[in-house]
């Protein structure tokens, strides 16, 4: 704020979301590894089924709307997430998915993530059982996620991918406290 | 006259985009001195804080917060990567004390800003976006410690006392 007169000193900048694409992982639920208790709370590492994890834009697109870019399409070759359950009921994802774009490229999408699972969350997460546990088959407990992609490929197709910073808006889907599916639509920043 | 209603799958082959929503929560503005692709951030010019004053937000998932005015006491950043120094990547690691001066608050941010070294000296005003993690461990501004920020910033120039800085503007926003 401008001491003199109380007004702010410069107004909002202008931004807006550029749709980029949106992606389905079906994670491997033999394979969610809890690594124990480490200072700070709870290691655990999940890894999607590349059958069944695709990339494909929601409007069956061609091009991206707005920067008339080629639409991403594709299929998650590799996918991990190494994730901290905080004591503090903060879940904290370390995620790389590696995607394999229907024309012959790769493009590698890596970010962070933080969500709070409410109280007592990270212990029904880990150690939920029976009626503790998160969700049934039937009624999968759905949690929202907001992600930060960064993307790195080499293809000269998607180079324009290398210099943005993304944002995700997303489900994560729980049956008996195991991940199970995500889901997410990832725009640019713009 | 019925009008035909589709179900929409929620997961699969989706056809319509999740919801999303995003509001402003903070502005941050750092002068940083730059040696190279080094950011040196300089404490007496930067600061988070409301940009119209509000000592209260709404987020978008309805949670009211106590919003933070923030010091930046020390911080340090740096442009592209160790092994591309051209890449369009920025990183900031910040730290601050709130307003009252019995908390510290540690930022750190990531993001995009494509300011090749070559084009340092011709770039009026870039576009620069970056996600932010805080630690806090204040119980007032706890909530800093649960939430991603999304800043929306632009790059300018400044002439001090101690060369050609960098001026880093950005508005934040929490997105649910």
């Amino acid at each position: 704020m401008n001491a003199a007169d109380g007004k702010p000193e410069r107004g909002f900048l202008d931004w807006s979301l550029l749709y980029l694409f949106s992606y389905d992982v079906e994670l491997d639920l033999t394979r969610q590894e809890v690594l124990g208790e480490r200072v700070g709370g709870v290691r655990m590492n999940c890894f999607a089924r590349p059958d069944l994890s695709r990339v494909y834009n929601i409007g069956r697109d061609k091009t991206l709307r707005g920067s008339g870019q080629k639409a991403i399409s594709g299929r998650v070759v590799m996918g991990r997430d190494q994730l901290l359950l905080r004591d503090d009921d903060v879940a904290v994802s370390d995620i790389t998915l590696n995607v394999a774009t229907d024309d012959g490229d790769v493009i590698r999408v890596h970010y962070r993530l933080i969500g709070y699972v409410g109280p007592g969350g990270v212990r029904r997460i880990v150690e939920g059982k029976g009626d503790d546990s998160l969700g049934t088959e039937d009624q999968p407990f759905e949690a929202p996620l907001v992600t930060s992609p960064r993307f790195e490929t080499a293809s000269p197709n998607y180079a324009w991918l290398n210099g943005l910073q993304g944002i995700g808006f997303g489900r994560a889907q729980l049956v008996r406290s195991k991940f199970r599916r995500i889901t997410c639509d990832v725009y640019a920043l713009s | 006259m019925s009008v035909l209603q589709l179900p929409v799958p929620t997961w699969g082959d989706r056809i319509s985009l999740l919801p999303k929503r995003m509001g402003y929560v903070l502005s941050l503005e750092l002068t940083a001195t730059m040696q190279g692709r080094l950011l040196t951030v300089q404490p007496g010019e930067s600061a988070l804080s409301h940009l119209l004053g509000h000592e209260v937000v709404t987020m978008p998932d309805g949670a009211r917060c106590d919003l933070p005015t923030i010091a930046i006491t020390h911080g340090a950043g740096r442009l592209g990567t160790v092994v591309a120094p051209d890449a369009p990547v920025l990183s900031l690691q910040l730290s601050g004390t709130t307003d009252n001066g019995n908390s510290i608050v540690r930022i750190d941010a990531t993001g995009a800003l494509d300011l090749p070294a070559a084009a340092v000296a011709l770039a009026p005003e870039r576009p620069c976006f970056v996600a932010t993690r805080a630690e806090t461990s204040s119980a007032t501004f706890r909530w800093l410690n649960r939430r991603q920020l999304f800043g929306m910033g632009r790059t300018g120039w400044l002439n001090s006392g101690s060369g050609l800085c960098l001026r880093l503007s950005f508005d934040l926003y929490a997105a649910a």
